[in-house]
């Protein structure tokens, strides 16, 4: 009967490759020696400490071992609310290539008199020009490209195709946009070059951008994108806020974000996420879905790491983790104002963003809070009601104007 | 120290790049020491899949394991024995049956085989292979083409078949490991592909 020495001593041999026939057979024997299984077990645990030259598989085998890996686990897991989410806007997305007149113009002035049809053809004087020219620019959701040339996406017939200063831009259905880069514009590189997707108050948009990755992209906000993704990395810029399910390669894609004591980063290989910097707002909210993200804190260096339903909430003082309500965070994806214990100052910026108005006489009341689930599609003078019935207030619509009455 | 517990952290939230690092970090010593103890690569190469499979799909638990370099090589000495000991009994099958049994094992009439969740599952595991690779394991594990033939049939060379193949029998196994709690014919993939 060997003891624990001996079959020591034969790991050895072997661990050194220095074992005779004769030692591998014994050793051989002894591994398939049911009675010795403990001490030959507790001896393999240890030959994984001993010292000895290794060596790696081949790196094919390597990457074939960890595709398998990666390939056997079940089916990510889905998402609840992407199931439902837009399927609104999935409807009879039709890719009619059609050549519209070229709608584009630098210059606002040409568009407008371009835009002179809609009040049914009457000439409109120059106040009601200027009107005009105020509301386009406030209520349009636009791409200002590279160049300085605005696309009106509102102006845009669904299916029409542009190509522009190095990026593709199709509008495949009501509020939707597909971007691509042209294959130039993937080999050049220009810094400081941007294309600007910005949404007005009440509009949201859903982008996909040229790496597939989706973004959708709330009221009020913008996302600006370089002149090409680089090989390395695709960094956006948001302000506002936005729902990303970003697609997964090899080239990080970051979202930085900032104002006044705030400076962000998000950082993530493939992920969902949202990320509310409204610079409207005391801070900045990075709620994760799935996978996972790290937030850079730009000012003190620091990096937070997210696990799934976790929010980063970055305040000038700083970055908290929570755990996060994924239903009330991307409550406005589903069109639907989630309000749970909410303070009248955080409500009203919400609505202001949404019905495009501004409240005025605003009260301090934090005791009371709002507990609310409402669909965006509502009249605001039917949301303001069911809030009146919470706070002890009265409001009061004047034109673009809430005033509120104690 | 080769890790430190911020990659481990990393794993434990899906982090693909951070799994990259801890493999490289631990595979080599884990390949190595089961090659030299068993003396057969094929072997060693699949207690290094196994076993990284493992800390894969146990990785949300990733940061509760103190020491993650014990809990790694104890995964490891555990399959090592467990595939020496099915090797052994096929091998012994494999005496009293003879090879033909090989052929019986493959159209899915004797041995454990015959288990229909088994079947289902590798099914399953074939169905999500990518095109290419479903082709050559269909032409080399069910038509018992020999390489040459499928590399002219699919008008690729040798070697891409030998790569597809080894992917798809990876792949195959992962999947089969990870979806069941005994895999004893799976774990002996290899053996066939070292016949076919």
């Amino acid at each position: 009967m060997p003891n624990k020495q001996r079959i020591n001593y034969l790991f050895n041999q072997c661990l050194q490759q220095q074992e005779t026939i004769a030692e591998r057979g014994e050793l051989n024997q002894y591994m398939m020696d049911a009675s010795l299984k403990d001490i030959v077990e507790e001896c393999m645990l240890e030959a994984f400490y001993t010292d000895k030259p290794k060596e790696s598989l081949p790196i094919d085998t390597q990457d074939q071992i960890l595709t398998a890996i990666y390939s056997s686990s079940t089916k990510t897991r889905n998402f609840t609310l992407s199931k439902t989410l837009w399927r609104w806007t999935s409807v009879a997305a039709v890719f009619l290539m059609i050549s519209v007149p070229l709608i584009i113009k630098t210059d606002l002035h040409e568009k407008i008199l371009q835009f002179s049809f809609i009040n049914n053809g009457e000439k409109t004087s120059v106040e009601n020009q200027t009107r005009v020219e105020d509301s386009l620019v406030n209520e349009s959701a636009t791409l200002e490209m590279v160049d300085g040339t605005k696309l009106y996406l509102p102006t845009l017939a669904i299916g029409t195709k542009i190509s522009r200063n190095g990026l593709i831009v199709q509008k495949s259905a009501q509020n939707e946009l597909l971007l691509k880069y042209e294959l130039e514009s993937l080999h050049t590189k220009i810094k400081n070059a941007h294309h600007t997707i910005k949404t007005p108050k009440g509009v949201k948009y859903k982008l996909t951008l040229p790496d597939g990755s989706i973004v959708h992209l709330n009221a009020a906000s913008k996302l600006v994108l370089p002149y090409s993704f680089s090989d390395s990395s695709r960094n956006v810029e948001l302000s506002g806020e936005a729902y990303f399910e970003v697609v997964k390669d090899k080239r990080r894609f970051t979202v930085f974000s900032q104002k006044a004591g705030i400076r962000q980063e998000v950082k993530v290989y493939g992920t969902s996420f949202n990320i509310s910097a409204y610079s409207d707002d005391d801070s900045f909210t990075t709620t994760l879905v799935e996978g996972s993200v790290n937030v850079h804190n730009l000012n003190n260096k620091k990096v937070s790491w997210l696990k799934p339903n976790e929010i980063a909430t970055y305040r000038p003082t700083g970055i908290e983790i929570g755990k996060a309500d994924i239903d009330k965070n991307l409550a406005w994806i589903n069109n639907i104002f989630y309000f749970e214990e909410e303070e009248l100052d955080n409500v009203i910026k919400q609505i202001s963003r949404w019905y495009d108005v501004e409240f005025k006489d605003v009260p301090d009341l934090p005791q009371q809070k709002l507990w609310a689930q409402v669909s965006r599609d509502i009249q605001l003078i039917d949301l303001l009601s069911i809030i009146e019935k919470t706070y002890a207030i009265k409001f009061k619509i004047t034109g673009k104007e809430v005033y509120i009455v104690n | 120290m080769k890790y430190n517990t911020e990659l481990l952290h990393r794993v434990s939230l899906g982090d693909e790049i951070a799994f990259r690092k801890l493999f490289d970090a631990f595979h080599p010593n884990v390949y190595t020491t089961v090659f030299r103890i068993t003396n057969d690569e094929y072997i060693a190469e699949d207690v290094v899949q196994d076993t990284f499979l493992k800390v894969w799909m146990n990785r949300v638990d990733l940061d509760e394991i103190e020491n993650f370099e014990g809990w790694l090589y104890t995964i490891a000495r555990n399959i090592t024995f467990n595939i020496l000991k099915k090797g052994k009994n096929y091998k012994q099958y494999l005496a009293e049956e003879g090879e033909s049994s090989l052929l019986r094992i493959y159209s899915n009439t004797d041995y454990d085989v015959q288990d229909k969740d088994f079947q289902n599952l590798l099914q399953k595991a074939i169905h999500r292979l990518p095109p290419k690779q479903q082709q050559t394991y269909k032409l080399l594990k069910e038509q018992y083409l020999k390489r040459k033939e499928v590399a002219q049939i699919l008008n690729v060379s040798p070697e891409t078949v030998k790569y597809n193949i080894d992917q798809a029998m990876k792949s195959i196994r992962a999947y089969c490991l990870a979806h069941m709690k005994d895999m004893p014919l799976v774990l002996l993939l290899h053996f066939y592909s070292k016949y076919f």
